[in-house]
């Protein structure tokens, strides 16, 4: 059941009816009941792996409430000098059942999603060594949102280990948290402290919710099957056979699929969010514009937010803060000079973040090539800044320039758009080739004799997408301001307000690329 | 004083509210009727047009209509039927047809003609993945009836002004009577084996929803129902034979289960009589099973045999161009 799909409409629908009909302190119970009813009819008996997961979170939740209480109790009887040693013996035991939790959320993940990909690694590093040692494939099939959850299950865990919030002593407040159904597919991913108590009290009717949230919906909807979907149409026919085509065919294959991957990716979470606000319930965004990024750190900070920020939180912070890597940032720093010694550890804490970002997309080598991509530009980008800097002030180029800023911008779209060519090739070497292809007999022939049509969109497809792509870049740049589009076009009088929104619906049924003559698309996150 | 504004602001709204759903409902009937392919050839653009043949047949001469997937427009031949009992027969089967659409192209029918006997192909009862799916494809069925525009929003593309607003003249008429004609030959990779069993797998309850709304329209116009299965070596086997069976039974309808034919005049010989592999029958395939239906009809239901009758004489023609197709025949074999 896609997010596209009637029968979510239908589920939403029915939720929402059952929602406002409850009184508010059981109201959390209609959302916790439709969330794994969802669950169940997308993944049926693998629900059991989200339910273990909940447990473990909750049950160690409790015990470290059960630790933190302990010490505070005992504290005040014990001596000054014996202080600081029952707080080492309760911190070792807060962090053991921490760390087991987070293994044990994560040991199901790295089961699940990455025991054949390790398995056909280590295959092959043994063939290599003449090891003859085999491990057998096994035919795992992934619970639904287990990447997405799994997260959230972690930074519970973990926040309430470091102490950012008590753990709850409500089963289903953490069941709810986990499997809320608009986030459980392909997030956001959701931070406790955050989510949890909107989640949990009841609210009222709110009108202006219910509208907000239509809305929402149906700009998603536009995203996903007027831009994304018809986009896929070109996209495939070039990946597919990639070996075919070169030059223009896969700028253009390339440009189109960073615009599927975003109109699909942000229109998803825009039907997410926008399904959580008719229960009157914000979630955290997880896109800001990234195309008007001046660098690739910036354009992450700007694209799938709640991942960014999860690994920052949970990876780069574990890794900085921890003693190992204190002590080793002080030795890099005391023995070489002061521009090595900044730029090493960060490099080692940002190896630690890209790979796991990488991996996380997915079990091949090809994703942890693709987070390792954006590692070294950063890595670049660190190293040449001071040189960079140095030089502008030499030639007096202002780095503060408009046109700086638009060359920043174009350069990191270029990035960007590599990457995502990797992204979608289907192995390393297919990226390889489709990159030198390119730029081998290049020509804008195609566009003028029209076989730049014969792909899978014709001229009215290119039309569609361009006045697709023209509003998204207003309404861009109109939120960039720090205005909402949707708060002024609700400010707008009743007839030219109305004529808005059926367009927007009416744009979706006309122009979706959808039913006969067209292949549907799942969301391409929903499988990660 | 505050609850009184209140009431006001919920009123306002709610007639806002049903304003804005009657203008959205209003303009989806504009809009479908703009997009709707106002002719039936096959360049029109409109769905199936071989299925929607029965159009260009004159008036209530049709009388046994066939609905279905792509399995039963490739099993049936109404030239066969013709010309071996006489009896006039339209496929309007469309590929993945599931029975939302096979109702909706029923009430099409209708409109046109007065069929005494209806057949089923029951592949189309297990259409779609899952329960769940069945019943969202079903609905939307239901849907794109009264709001074509789901069914042909692509038509934007090609859609002229004149004929946005022009009447619908469908009189599209076709001599295969909505067979898909096929000389082609593909054995199968395996073999097909309907072992026997006692187990049975039921009709899907979303299913029999759907046909039992089939059922109350054939009640109400008087016309009797066939279930058969025309062979397909994918999506059939012995479980949900026993299940249309049972179904069968308790509706007090006759069922032919072509898979079990082993006569060696109608049964498949699967090496000679499928065109894709045992995925669909070719018409050497679709001849067998159809006289095998002819004789069950003649048999067991009272229609009139037309052959001879003038208002018919096209039916030879039409005819005479199968035979010519079929005396070419089987294309040689691929594997």
């Amino acid at each position: 059941m896609g997010y596209t799909s009637f029968a979510y409409i239908g589920l939403l629908a029915v939720t929402f009816l059952f929602y406002m009909m409850l009184p508010l302190k059981h109201r959390w119970k209609v959302l916790l009941v439709f969330s794994y009813a969802f669950y169940l009819l997308n993944s049926g008996k693998l629900v059991i792996f989200i339910l273990l997961s909940t447990l473990s979170i909750y049950l160690t939740g409790l015990m470290l409430n059960k630790l933190d209480d302990g010490f505070a109790m005992a504290k005040k009887g014990i001596p000054k000098e014996n202080k600081k040693e029952f707080k080492a013996i309760i911190g070792w035991q807060k962090k053991f059942i921490c760390v087991f939790a987070v293994l044990f959320n994560l040991g199901l993940l790295i089961f699940l999603k990455y025991f054949n990909f390790l398995g056909g690694s280590i295959n092959g590093l043994f063939e290599l060594l003449h090891i003859n040692v085999h491990i057998e494939e096994l035919k795992l099939v992934l619970p639904l949102g287990i990447s997405f959850y799994t997260m959230s299950a972690i930074s519970y865990v973990v926040d309430v280990y470091r102490g950012k919030y008590r753990a709850s002593d409500s089963l289903g407040k953490v069941a709810l948290f986990l499997a809320f159904f608009p986030h459980i597919v392909e997030g956001p991913i959701g931070r406790f402290d955050l989510l949890a108590d909107q989640l949990y009290e009841g609210h009222r009717f709110d009108y202006n919710n219910l509208m907000m949230g239509l809305q929402l919906i149906f700009w998603g909807l536009f995203k996903k099957f007027v831009l994304a979907d018809r986009a896929n149409m070109y996209v495939t026919t070039v990946f597919k056979n990639y070996m075919d085509y070169g030059g223009i065919y896969v700028v253009i294959a390339m440009l189109l699929y960073t615009l599927q991957l975003y109109a699909e990716f942000s229109g998803c979470m825009d039907i997410v969010m926008g399904s959580a606000e008719v229960f009157g319930i914000k979630m955290s965004k997880n896109f800001e514009r990234p195309f008007i990024s001046k660098t690739v750190s910036e354009f992450w900070r700007r694209w799938h937010m709640t991942l960014g920020s999860w690994f920052r939180d949970y990876v780069f912070y574990s890794v900085s803060l921890s003693k190992t890597f204190m002590n080793f940032s002080k030795k890099v720093k005391s023995k070489l000079n002061p521009y090595l010694g900044s730029i090493i550890p960060a490099a080692v804490a940002m190896f630690a973040v890209w790979f796991s970002t990488g991996i996380w997309h997915g079990a091949s080598w090809k994703y942890v090539a693709y987070g390792l991509y954006y590692y070294v530009i950063m890595l670049i980008g660190m190293i040449i800044e001071p040189g960079v800097v140095k030089v502008s002030e030499k030639i007096h180029l202002n780095r503060k320039a408009v046109g700086y800023k638009l060359f920043q911008m174009i350069r990191t779209f270029i990035l960007v758009n590599i990457g995502m060519l990797l992204f979608r090739a289907d192995t390393i070497g297919s990226f390889a080739h489709m990159l030198r292809s390119m730029f081998r007999g290049f020509s804008f022939a195609p566009l003028a004799n029209g076989s730049i049509l014969e792909l899978g969109c014709d001229i009215k497809d290119f039309i569609v997408l361009a006045v697709g792509v023209l509003i998204l870049f207003l309404v861009g740049l109109y939120e960039e301001k720090g205005r909402s589009v949707r708060q002024t076009v609700a400010g707008w009088n009743v007839v030219v307000r109305w004529v808005c929104y059926y367009a927007l619906i009416f744009a979706v049924i006309i122009f979706g690329a959808y039913g006969y003559g067209y292949q549907a698309t799942g969301f391409i996150y929903a499988q990660f | 004083m505050e609850e009184i504004k209140n009431r006001k602001v919920t009123v306002i709204r709610l007639i806002k509210v049903i304003l804005f759903l009657t203008g959205f409902i209003g303009l989806s009937f504009l809009i479908s009727y703009m997009l709707t392919p106002k002719r039936s050839t096959p360049d029109s653009g409109i769905s199936y047009p071989s299925a929607r043949g029965f159009y260009g047949e004159p008036e209530n001469t049709i009388d046994v209509v066939v609905l279905g997937n792509s399995g039963a427009y490739s099993g049936f031949s109404p030239m066969e039927l013709w010309h071996n009992f006489g009896y006039a027969s339209y496929v309007s089967c469309e590929g993945n047809q599931n029975l939302g659409e096979s109702i909706n192209i029923f009430e099409e029918i209708l409109q046109k003609q007065k069929p005494k006997l209806l057949i089923i192909d029951v592949d189309c009862f297990w259409q779609s993945k899952n329960e769940l799916k069945r019943i969202e494809t079903n609905v939307k069925s239901y849907i794109y009836r009264y709001f074509p525009m789901y069914k042909y929003h692509d038509r934007w593309k090609t859609v002229r002004l004149d004929e946005m607003f022009a009447k619908k003249q469908y009189n599209y008429r076709t001599s295969t009577k909505g067979q898909y004609l096929s000389r082609n030959v593909k054995v199968p990779s395996k073999e097909f084996i309907m072992e026997k069993t006692d187990k049975v797998e039921k009709v899907p309850k979303s299913s029999v929803a759907f046909i039992k709304i089939l059922l109350n329209k054939c009640e109400e116009n008087d016309i009797e129902v066939l279930l058969i299965d025309v062979p397909a070596m994918h999506t059939w086997n012995y479980e949900k034979h026993n299940g249309v069976e049972e179904f069968a039974k308790e509706y007090g309808l006759n069922f032919i289960d072509l898979s079990l034919v082993t006569d060696k005049e109608y049964a498949i010989n699967w090496n000679k009589d499928s065109r894709d592999g045992g995925r669909h029958l070719n018409s050497f395939g679709a001849r067998k099973c159809t006289k095998y239906i002819g004789e069950f009809i003649k048999k067991n239901y009272n229609l009139e045999d037309k052959r001879g009758d003038e208002a018919y004489a096209s039916w030879d023609e039409d005819y005479k161009e199968y035979r010519k197709f079929m005396k070419k025949g089987r294309k040689k074999a691929s594997k």
